[in-house]
């Protein structure tokens, strides 16, 4: 059954309250195989997923693309398998699954903390994990956090790389590589999350008493890149947690954020709140009182 | 470049002919169907207003491109219920005074109503949670989430849909001029 196109007849036709996206060509491949055969042979391919930030940047001014191609279709990317000693979460699972899912949540406390900070309930059940990573977005600490690799094919095959390396397109060489998943480890079961709007922080660690025995820390915001923050990493491992030493790795924080950014209006108050952020997910994450 | 897609619209089959690629699902419901509850706000996924139910899940329509409902499943704010036959969740926000402008009313509904489908008894923090992608400029949103509370409790009881005011008149006929449009707004 064909809906008759009409408008209205009582209110004049409005044309550009929807702030329309310039024209694109709209591809659903139904195979991860597909797609990479479509980015391979035209170099202009945006892939999308659900779409939440790409369409908001085509409806500001930003350009969404000649050719896009959709991957909504294609299956394999919405699992999520466990392999030993970590999960396998596919590109297309949708963030709000990294919430609700209760073996997601248990396995990865740190994931699920770090969605619930992104908008509201109706846009994680449409942005992806992989969408989430390819704009370095909130997931990206915790990622970090969790030993975070991306997966990604291509038309010359596919590999993968960490996701702090990713985000700052370290060894990033094929063109239009589709990320497919994200492999996280669930070695290390103390985990936190910490946002304030300028940035982010995760912490991942294993205890022995109030002993520091492994520990992987993120660092990032909307304005920070993620990276992964190794020294304070090694300042940490073995050593038991005292008000001091939190200091100690808040400064490295500190340092850090302060390393390659933009001194702008914003400046001090990032580094200060990722200095804060930091030691508020090693408190966290260590069961300690927030300062 | 242009699609005809074929989907479910509050529980017809229908199709739209001729579509734009990065034309939004938002556009389609209100230009091609009538259906006017989704409102465009911020279009941009941050306000809640464009809110309906995609495949069960409830999610805006501004940021979903028309292509991408190919096949699936559609739901409006007009599927909820009539004017003459509110369901429980609507009933509530009427009796709860859940509504000032009513401009983005379309949207919490929405959203309350996938809560209500997951979370029939849920807290008010949990309905807090929930409802945090939905914005408000009137209410200060205290009788929202009374009124979604309040549906809760009446659909606990048995105190349910179609109840409000007379006999449910089923869901509105996507082909057909739209009813359910509140006087002087559109």
């Amino acid at each position: 059954m064909t809906a008759p196109t009409r408008t209205p007849d009582y209110r004049q036709p409005i044309t550009d309250w929807h702030r329309p996206l310039a024209d694109a060509t709209f591809r659903a491949p139904q195979s991860v195989d597909e797609a990479v055969a479509l980015g391979a042979e035209d170099e202009d391919v945006r892939y999308i997923a659900g779409g939440t930030a790409l369409v908001r940047l085509g409806r500001w001014g930003g350009s969404v693309g000649p050719s896009l191609v959709w991957l909504g279709q294609i299956d394999e990317l919405k699992t999520v398998t466990p392999f030993e000693g970590g999960l396998t979460i596919g590109s297309g699972v949708v963030n709000g699954r990294l919430i609700r899912d209760a073996n997601l949540v248990q396995d990865a406390p740190a994931l699920g903390q770090a969605a619930s900070v992104i908008a509201g309930t109706a846009v994680r059940n449409l942005g992806t994990v992989g969408g989430n990573v390819a704009i370095d977005g909130s997931l990206g600490p915790a990622l970090v956090a969790l030993g975070g690799e991306v997966v990604l094919r291509s038309g010359s095959g596919e590999r993968t790389v960490e996701v702090q390396d990713y985000v700052a397109e370290d060894g990033i060489d094929e063109d239009t590589p589709l990320v497919t998943a994200i492999r996280v480890r669930t070695d290390l079961p103390a985990q936190s999350y910490q946002a304030m709007l300028g940035a982010s922080a995760a912490a991942a660690m294993r205890l022995d008493g109030d002993v520091c025995t492994a520990v992987r820390i993120g660092l990032g915001g909307l304005d920070l890149a993620t990276r992964r923050l190794t020294e304070a990493e090694g300042l940490l491992t073995g050593q038991r947690l005292t008000d001091d030493l939190v200091a100690q790795i808040g400064e490295i924080a500190d340092r850090s954020a302060r390393d390659g950014q933009e001194p702008d209006a914003d400046f001090e108050y990032v580094c200060t709140m990722a200095r804060v952020m930091t030691e508020r997910a090693v408190d966290a994450a260590a069961g300690r009182p927030l300062r | 470049m242009e699609h005809d897609i074929a989907f479910t619209l509050n529980g017809r089959d229908v199709q739209a002919d001729s579509v734009r690629s990065t034309t939004s699902l938002l556009e389609v419901l209100r230009e091609r169907f009538g259906f006017t509850g989704a409102r465009p706000g911020c279009l941009s996924g941050d306000c809640g207003c464009c809110n309906v139910h995609l495949d069960g899940d409830v999610v805006p329509s501004c940021l979903v491109l028309a292509p991408m409902v190919t096949g699936r499943q559609v739901d409006t704010v007009e599927s909820l219920g009539a004017p003459d036959g509110l369901n429980a969740l609507q009933q509530a926000f009427c009796d709860n005074l859940a509504a000032q402008c009513g401009y983005c009313t379309s949207g919490q509904l929405m959203s309350a109503q996938a809560l209500l489908d997951v979370n029939p008894e849920p807290t008010r923090e949990e309905v807090k949670a929930w409802m945090n992608g939905n914005l408000c400029r009137c209410t200060g949103y205290y009788k929202i989430i009374d009124a979604i509370l309040d549906a809760s409790r009446r659909m606990a009881s048995g105190d349910g849909d179609g109840q409000g005011t007379s006999a449910p008149s089923g869901p509105p006929d996507p082909t057909a001029a739209s009813t359910t449009r509140p006087s002087g707004l559109h």
